[in-house]
């Protein structure tokens, strides 16, 4: 259960099979307010800073989206409206199935600073989505 | 007197003793990767009908905004013996490396590599980069099978790209650091364990009361047969397999 709000932030083409057709993402949220809340989930283009597609979800529910393999691409990255939550994903091929979760991008630095850096690219994209 | 006690203890001497005496451990060393590229000790295999795709992000394109960086990417056998090394001067947001026995000029076996930063342009002292990336394994025709990295193992400054720097993840004197896995591991064919010496010194550990030795730097393969659960016993702080468990056709690979 979380007590915060804020963006969940990840790239779509760290864990998808681009190659296959059958690429789901799941994102379970638990918030504190046992409410079910409609917030939005954008796939932005972070190089030509445009949205290309934006889902709608729920807060206290396991999301479950159907992802296009159009949006597997290196420059196109998730961001969560307002509510966090963990980002997994699913790929299923001839009865296969690949299941990973993302990190958060504060773990791409180890030193005090990680959580400016992450904020100063949050706050890139979500002007993108407003 | 209390800050002279807290002084003392997060001191070298401090964390040597804390660590052996098994209290308030401390399982990374960060003072030394001040400034710096660090990646895990990720593993490739091509051995068995296996081929590894590594995906890796551009950190410095990401968060910096700067164009033109480079990563060095160097290939170790399960000996810690180089093999190969490649240079990307050209990468996207995100970028992806097919590692299969053409790539490493026709090896069926496993091993490590490791993934370091470079920029031509001056990053403020405090950054310590780490790109935890995310390993694919494809055995035959299925569908690659995702993890991401587990352990620190390796650092290069980012003004130095010559010395490879290892010792991120302490150890102890004595083989007092046990670790469970928290997966029931009944009902599979078999499961093979791959343990990475992420430290320059010999470990030393155990599963149960089979005993085993890995030098430095290397990479061992133990498999496990008939367990439903598996606890380790080591003299390192941080010492985590990546886990393939089977059954009949199919596999499930994750970190642990």
């Amino acid at each position: 259960m979380t007590l915060k709000k804020g963006n969940i932030l990840t790239p779509t083409s760290a864990i998808f099979n681009k190659h296959i057709d059958k690429n789901y993402l799941i994102f379970r949220n638990i918030y504190k307010k046992p409410i079910q809340e409609k917030f939005f989930t954008y796939f932005v283009d972070i190089k030509n800073k445009k949205v290309v597609e934006k889902f709608e979800m729920l807060t206290n529910y396991s999301n479950f989206l159907t992802i296009n393999k159009l949006l597997i691409k290196p420059e196109i990255y998730i961001m969560t409206d307002d509510f966090l939550g963990i980002p997994m994903f699913l790929s299923e091929s001839n009865n296969h199935l690949s299941f990973e979760h993302t990190h958060p991008p504060h773990t791409y630095f180890m030193s005090n600073n990680k959580f400016k850096k992450v904020s100063e690219l949050k706050k890139e994209v979500y002007e993108i989505i407003n | 007197m209390k800050s002279l006690i807290k002084k003392i203890a997060s001191s070298k001497i401090g964390t040597i003793l804390k660590n052996n005496l098994n209290y308030r451990t401390v399982p990374f060393n960060l003072e030394k990767i001040k400034h710096s590229s660090v990646s895990d000790a990720f593993l490739w295999r091509t051995d068995n009908g296996f081929s590894t795709i590594f995906k890796f992000t551009d950190i410095f394109k990401l968060f910096f905004k700067i164009d033109g960086s480079h990563a060095e990417i160097i290939f170790y056998n399960k000996n810690n013996e180089k093999i190969k090394k490649v240079d990307i001067n050209q990468m996207n947001y995100s970028n992806e490396l097919l590692i299969n026995t053409k790539f490493l000029n026709n090896i069926e076996d496993y091993g490590t590599f490791y993934i370091y930063h470079f920029t031509n342009q001056k990053i403020e002292n405090e950054n310590i980069l780490s790109n935890r990336c995310y390993l694919g394994f494809s055995k035959g025709n299925s569908i690659y099978s995702f993890v991401h990295g587990n352990t620190f193992s390796r650092f290069k400054k980012l003004d130095n790209q010559i010395t490879e720097g290892t010792d991120i993840t302490n150890t102890t004197f004595l083989k007092n650091q046990s670790y469970k896995i928290q997966k029931y591991f009944g009902g599979f064919d078999k499961h093979e364990l791959f343990f990475a010496n992420p430290t320059s010194k010999n470990l030393d550990f155990s599963i149960d009361e089979k005993k085993f030795a890995l030098k430095s730097g290397s990479l061992i393969m133990i498999e496990i047969k008939e367990k439903e659960k598996i606890e380790i016993i080591s003299n390192c702080l941080f010492f985590r397999p990546t886990i393939f468990s089977y059954k009949r056709n199919y596999f499930d690979v994750h970190h642990s």
